[in-house]
């Protein structure tokens, strides 16, 4: 839990250009307002600028106008060194890739995070425990990435991304290199902590499945919030729609 | 919103030491390990026998010198003295031995350079868990130690068993050693500094969404794009 009051990430008009010759722009004056303990999923076709939003979210990219806040800091006062430390403190971030550490093991994968942070190791044991059995990988601890399959090297970075209980956790297509049967075991994995530890969660993805779970439904198109959709209470039924009026016609 | 928003220096220790460690000798375990050692023990074979090669050349030299010195005059000596070492610069040996100095050199600081674009994604994964450019600095350099760990004892051992095979026991001097153990540190160290720059103008960005990375931190280079980074 966070000690913070206000939204615990919020981006204002968040742009983003390619410096080509038509000025081409992947996002247009996007506004999100994240609450502590959301799950908020952001959908869209492909190319609809949801993985450039993530990846600004996440302060991997910089938007060309606009601004993210997390917790109250602005991302545009920080340099490439703060914005790491922040991701190391408040963020967790799961790829469609899983982007696990090659050299490490799977225990040592998701022990990582804690370790940055000068975890004591009694408390690292702990909370690597108790993740990797509520990830069901107990039995592959010792496995490195390369011996393990797409599900469960999901699984690792889920449970890496999870593992010093971060603000705010990004998941970009977590389930896009995934059957469907594995996508709905994720899912459920996502839909659990945020139930049981209150994770807030920022999922990007292309499957509508992960709608059933989402507080907050934000549906890209060219690079525009094209419809808002906010449902009642905990994974609550569908509540009130927003269609921005500037959503429709892309430039 | 705005006002809401509060700026704090945030205050977290950099990168246990053991944690990049265990990366950096993991990782030359498994993947460039072998390259960077055969081509330092090659580098330093080469190395240890040119220094001997051109010992045994100027003792020759310094010899017959001495024997013109009794017979001729001073101008006959110097155009003799010029000849000579001539002839000792350009002897096949010592040609090829030069060569295969500078290809070994250039090939160490080539693989780590190279080496370098094949794994900006697996360092832009450390930065985007938190690792901030010193630490990336410090897991390069700590490779570069523990490749120097390896490397540097086989190629001694390499090069001295080379050298004696052509050239005799008494050949091996403990300046070749010296000449050696800075001929393979240059090469690291070569090889080392272009990483380590790329690393230091790198964003996230860049890193893990293996954009090109700039030498140079000018930001026209950037615009530019000519060269075409790394």
């Amino acid at each position: 839990m966070s000690d913070w009051l206000g939204p615990i990430l919020h981006c204002h008009e968040i742009t983003k250009l390619y410096p080509v010759a038509d000025g081409l722009f992947a996002l247009k004056n996007v506004e999100l307002e994240v609450e502590e303990g959301q799950f908020v999923v952001i959908t869209g076709p492909s190319g609809s600028g949801k993985t450039t939003l993530l990846n600004i979210l996440g302060g991997i990219d910089r938007p060309t106008h606009g601004e993210v806040i997390l917790k109250g800091r602005k991302y545009s006062r920080m340099s490439e060194d703060d914005l790491a430390l922040l991701r190391r403190r408040d963020l967790g971030m799961v790829f469609q890739f899983f982007n696990l550490i090659p050299e490490l093991t799977a225990a040592e994968n998701i022990g990582f995070p804690m370790r940055l942070l000068g975890w004591e190791e009694r408390a690292v044991i702990d909370r690597l425990t108790y993740l990797m059995e509520a990830v069901g990988i107990s039995g592959r601890a010792d496995h490195y990435p390369m011996e393990l399959s797409g599900g469960e090297q999901q699984r690792v970075a889920i449970a890496r991304a999870l593992a010093v209980k971060p603000a705010v956790v990004l998941a970009d297509e977590p389930t896009g290199n995934l059957d469907s049967a594995r996508s709905r075991e994720i899912m459920e994995l996502f839909a659990k902590f945020n139930r049981e530890e209150r994770q807030t969660f920022v999922v990007v993805t292309h499957e509508r499945g992960f709608e059933e779970y989402a507080d907050l439904v934000l549906r890209l198109s060219d690079g525009r919030v094209a419809e808002r959709v906010v449902k009642n209470g905990q994974h609550g039924a569908e509540g009130k729609t927003e269609r921005p009026s500037c959503a429709v016609t892309p430039s | 919103m705005v006002s809401m928003a509060r700026k704090e220096k945030l205050s977290v220790p950099p990168v246990p030491l053991h944690l990049l460690k265990t990366i950096a000798v993991r990782r030359i375990a498994t993947y460039k390990a072998i390259v960077v050692i055969v081509s330092l023990s090659t580098a330093l074979a080469v190395a240890a026998s040119f220094v001997v090669t051109a010992m045994t050349e100027t003792m020759i030299w310094a010899m017959e010198s001495r024997v013109v010195d009794r017979q001729a005059d001073s101008g006959r000596l110097a155009v003799a003295m010029v000849r000579r070492a001539s002839r000792a610069a350009f002897l096949p040996w010592h040609v090829v031995s030069l060569a295969a100095a500078v290809v070994a050199l250039s090939g160490i600081a080539c693989v780590l350079s190279v080496n370098f674009v094949g794994r900006k994604k697996s360092l832009g994964i450390l930065k985007t868990l938190g690792g901030t450019t010193r630490d990336l600095t410090r897991l390069l350099a700590l490779e570069a130690a523990y490749t120097a760990a390896f490397g540097l004892p086989l190629g001694l051992l390499g090069g001295s068993v080379i050298t004696t095979a052509y050239l005799g026991t008494q050949a091996v001097s403990p300046w070749c050693f010296v000449v050696s153990i800075v001929f393979g540190l240059l090469s690291l160290a070569s090889g080392v500094y272009l990483p380590v720059r790329l690393v230091r103008n790198a964003s996230c960005a860049q890193l893990l969404l293996n954009r090109s990375v700039y030498a140079f931190s000018n930001p026209s280079c950037a615009q530019c794009g000519l060269c075409g980074g790394f």
